[in-house]
């Protein structure tokens, strides 16, 4: 079987599964478990094929088409490239996880009807997979509005709230605009194409052509491009639905959007950037552009994040700006591909690698939210605190995935952030634009920290409020199915942190074949050869040096030295009660409300991200004035008839002799009309 | 192998035991300011004995709260052994200027992490001030260090000391050795930027609850940071002459520190406290004026 195959028939089985899903959907548990079943299935497939291509030494596979629309000349064309491999890697890990999650999860959603999630979630899978192994424009937009269309779907799932359905009308418009963009860029290609043609290979052709006759024409395009694929990523300011849509969607889809849709924009950008246009000016002006979007993202989505009150709502913001962190390090790859090979394959790397690192923490992270909501079923974090003495596991779990996102080492998130540091200084020595960026990304991941310890604080630590207080007696975790995702990222955190070699390795593979560009460089020529550590070489000299295992070790017997020390003595320890300087203060008293942290600093930059509610869109007053037939045709008509009634009315007095009056002169004036008529 | 574990021993022994005694000086400077006798200068060394012996009162028997004093000065110490102390840094292969950063924030988190996890409102206000600091002056190390990494080509403490040893003073450094001497104050929390433990109104902030060891290990910590501060300061930002002998140049090290010790005792002696939005635009001047500046000459090679 080979990856194509491995990938048709995983799409298969997830369509099948959609349709067996729904069947069956009476039953929530069946429901539930067979769903899970189709997408172990099809993920064992998808990783299958993924691994097979990336150890392979083929480079580029032969594309299969599986059925042409030859009157437009659009084919259905699939392959897996190394690069397709590495996502669908990704994609089975993310799919698996999230589906074996949300079996238990789901069953907080007691009124809603299971009919509306499985099938859906199976088909969401089915429209990813499609989009990283096509190999033309029309059918990967038919994948691409798939995808969007299902995820729709999952995040309007708990329809009874308006503000779901709010955030899921936003999510739609916004996510269709980017969509037609792309459309615009990719019919613009095809026509350009002789003949015309919606395949990649066509379109590479089409754009070196572009670039030599009208590269103006170009430019618009690969403008239309990125904002298509930026919005999907979830970049500011196009990205903005993401905030509102995650937390709407059940946690378990929420992971899965996290983990596998958002790095989709991420795919598509790469292809276009990297694989499709070929290394010229336009990546080195392009790249100044994506590396300014990702840091205008890291800067601004992460400041917002801190004085987010919700804990989904936090994690989303921060995850913007963790994709703006991908962004920096792409565009800055993308900017030396012309240049300076080594340092583009530096910032190439570093950005899938940080993508990579942030599918495990990002899905992490939403599994350790929804287990909160799970068990106590508030998602405020004000109306939380202690909950670690009842969820101890997902608490770890969520210090883990809270330590990776803001790149503390020795985890994950640090190692891919320290490749985008290096790649910003020492690239920044040539274009001092990166320096900025670089310092920038360096602060905000202190920022990131900071809003994750909100997270860690308000909802974990301290003093329960009075909601969760009489949770907190006993420990109560999560179930396994929801407890083995959270702890089995929590693990690749710490080993793709301990071990960045062997993640980056895929990733290279993932990346060289995309352009020859990076043809002359290796991966030990730029990260040194030792199997453990990184060694950052550019221009032939050492810039920088990350041994996360040796450093890990060495904080490990430090540590041991300061246990050491404080044991020495062989102090005694005893249990007492918090000390409220001596008042005898209830617990909930105690309890330090979310809203109050970094209040100064939230103040110095609120005016960052300024929240506007959804426009209204403004009705036009002539339109409305026409239509409104009551004001200009019933409403004066009613009035001036009842006028004349109210006349004829005075008329009626009750007295007889006036009607003996009026039935004289009403006869006198019958008879002279009939005299003057017959005469 | 053997070199590297000697040095690391060498610098371990240094930083713990000479921390002390360098704010036994600072209680003295500010006993001397305040026309006191004040405590002898073995003062330090007797109070984190005391504490080590204490009694440790736990309000939370979290894991978070076990970590934290241990984490906080393994951190501390992780940092000591990247720092050239005139000698090089014996984990040079390990970690870099960025690592270095990082690793004191680390120490930073588990300070922050451990005010949490005891459940005292005042841990809550001290460590979200704590944080709030280290928003101020992190940005200035970090633009310091990357001047100083743009002027060598290299982002690792040896070559960044070779290259300006070679180079020569230049007007780039200077601003950065400013900036950084700037945050120096806030950096190993003395007055008027020792807003998160601020013992007066807060009492000691994230610190409140802790006792016995714990409390001497966040202590040791604490000055541990002086001496790890001033030997980068020294040996980063300071175009020293080598005189190729190691001991010499580590005495030489200590010297220069023992200075930077008594300007931030007078520093600390005669300062009120800062609000946490005072520190926060001061430190947002020195960022834009002093530290930017400096790495702006340093990428037009000034």
């Amino acid at each position: 079987m080979t990856p194509v195959q491995a990938v048709m028939h995983a799409v298969v089985l997830l369509v099948l599964g959609a349709v067996v899903t729904a069947v069956v959907s009476r039953s929530r548990s069946t429901c539930a478990y067979l769903a899970l079943l189709f997408v172990a299935a099809a993920s064992a497939l998808a990783l299958w094929g993924g691994a097979v291509r990336l150890l392979s030494s083929e480079l580029a596979p032969a594309p299969a088409t599986v059925a042409a629309v030859s009157g437009i000349g659009a084919s259905l064309t699939l392959a897996v490239d190394r690069f397709s491999g590495f996502f669908l890697l990704i994609i089975g890990v993310i799919a698996f996880l999230s589906t074996l999650y949300s079996t238990s999860y789901m069953r907080i959603y007691q009124r809603e009807h299971p009919a509306r999630f499985y099938p859906i979630l199976l088909l969401f899978f089915a429209g990813i997979i499609g989009v990283v192994t096509v190999r033309d424009w029309f059918f990967f937009l038919v994948f691409w509005e798939f995808m969007t269309i299902c995820s729709y779907f999952l995040v309007i799932y708990d329809k009874e709230n308006p503000s779901v359905l709010r955030a899921g009308f936003k999510y739609i418009v916004v996510t269709h605009v980017a969509t037609i963009l792309i459309l615009i860029a990719a019919v613009v290609l095809w026509h350009t194409a002789e003949p015309h043609s919606f395949s990649f290979a066509a379109s590479a052709q089409a754009m070196g052509k572009l670039a030599e006759t009208t590269p103006i024409a170009l430019h618009v395009l690969l403008a239309l491009w990125l904002i298509g694929f930026a919005t999907k990523a979830g970049i500011l300011p196009f990205g903005d639905w993401l905030p509102d849509a995650y937390p709407a969607a059940p946690s378990g889809a929420s992971a899965a959007f996290a983990g596998t849709m958002t790095n989709l924009g991420v795919y598509g950008l790469l292809r276009i950037f990297v694989d499709l246009l070929p290394g010229s000016q336009f990546s080195t002006v392009w790249g100044v552009a994506i590396a300014l979007l990702g840091t205008g993202s890291i800067f601004v989505a992460t400041l917002a994040s801190l004085s987010q009150g919700n804990a989904k709502r936090l994690i989303s913001f921060c995850i913007i700006g963790q994709m703006g962190y991908v962004f920096l390090a792409i565009g800055m790859g993308a900017y030396f591909m012309s240049s300076n090979p080594t340092l583009a394959l530096v910032g190439l790397l570093a950005g899938l690698f940080h993508l990579m690192n942030g599918v495990f923490y990002k899905s992490l992270l939403f599994f350790t939210t929804g287990s909160l909501r799970y068990r106590t079923g508030v998602g405020d974090l004000g109306m939380m605190g202690g909950l670690a003495r009842l969820l101890p596991v997902t608490a770890l779990m969520a210090g883990i995935g809270a330590l990776s996102i803001s790149g503390m080492p020795p985890f994950n998130g640090f190692s891919s952030k320290w490749l985008i540091y290096q790649v910003s200084v020492i690239g920044g020595i040539g274009f001092p634009l990166f320096l900025l960026f670089g310092l920038t990304a360096m602060f905000i991941s202190l920022v990131t920290l900071a809003a994750l310890f909100k997270y860690l604080g308000a909802a974990f630590l301290g003093q329960p409020s009075q909601h969760v207080a009489h949770l907190t007696e006993k420990r109560n975790d999560v179930p396994a199915s929801m407890q083995v995702p959270q702890v089995i990222l929590g693990l690749c955190c710490v080993a793709f942190g301990l071990f960045p070699m062997l993640p980056l390795t895929a990733v290279y593979r993932a990346v060289t074949p995309l352009t020859t560009a990076l043809s002359g460089t290796t991966l030990s020529g730029a990260l040194g050869t030792s199997a453990l550590g990184l060694t950052f070489t550019a221009d032939g000299a050492a810039a920088g040096v990350w041994h996360p295992l040796a450093s890990t070790v060495a904080l490990g017997i430090c540590m041991a030295i300061s246990y050491g020390i404080a044991r020495m003595a062989q102090a005694p320890s005893r249990v007492v009660p918090v000390w409220y300087c001596g008042v005898d203060l209830p617990q909930r008293l105690g309890h330090f409300h979310a809203h109050g942290f970094y209040e100064p600093f939230r103040r110095a930059f609120e005016r960052v991200y300024v929240t506007t509610g959804t426009p209204k869109t403004a009705y036009p007053t002539t339109l409305a004035k026409i239509f409104d037939v009551d004001a200009w045709l019933y409403g004066p008509l009613v009035k001036a008839g009842s006028r004349v009634a109210e006349r004829f009315s005075r008329s009626h007095v009750g007295i007889p002799q006036w009607y003996l009056v009026w039935q004289v002169v009403g006869m006198v004036l019958v008879l002279a009309v009939l005299f003057s008529v017959m005469r | 192998m053997a070199q590297v574990i000697g040095l690391a021993v060498l610098n371990l022994v240094l930083i713990v035991g000479l921390a002390p005694l360098a704010e036994g000086v600072m209680r003295r400077i500010r006993a001397i300011v305040h026309s006191r006798k004040g405590p002898p200068l073995i003062q330090p060394y007797l109070d984190i004995m005391k504490l080590l012996a204490k009694e440790d009162l736990v309000p939370e028997a979290g894991m978070v709260w076990q970590i934290g004093p241990t984490l906080c000065l393994g951190a501390v110490l992780m940092a000591a052994l990247l720092t050239p102390l005139g000698t090089p840094p014996p984990l040079a292969f390990a970690g870099d200027a960025i690592v270095f950063i990082y690793f004191v924030a680390l120490a930073g988190v588990a300070i922050i992490l451990g005010g949490f996890a005891s459940g005292n409102p005042y841990a809550y206000v001290g460590a979200s001030r704590e944080m709030m600091m280290i928003f101020s002056v992190e940005p200035v190390v970090a633009i310091a260090l990357v001047t100083a990494a743009v002027k060598a080509g290299s982002l690792s403490f040896p070559e960044m000391m070779e290259s300006y040893a070679a180079a020569g003073p230049s007007v780039s450094m200077v601003f950065a050795g400013v900036a950084f001497l700037l945050a120096l104050q806030a950096q190993v929390g003395k007055l008027p930027f020792d807003i998160a433990e601020a013992d007066q109104e807060i009492m000691e902030g994230p610190f409140i609850e802790r006792s016995g060891p714990g409390l001497a290990l966040f202590k040791m910590a604490s000055y541990a940071k002086m001496l790890i501060f001033g030997s980068i300061l020294v040996q980063i930002f300071v175009p020293l002459p080598r005189s190729g002998l190691w001991p010499v140049d580590l005495v030489v090290n200590f010297a220069l520190v023992g200075v930077l010790v008594v300007v931030v005792g007078l520093v600390n002696a005669v300062n009120p406290r800062l609000r946490i939005d005072q520190s926060m635009s001061y430190f947002s001047r020195i960022v834009v004026f002093v530290a930017v500046a400096g790495l702006v000459f340093a990428s037009i090679g000034a």
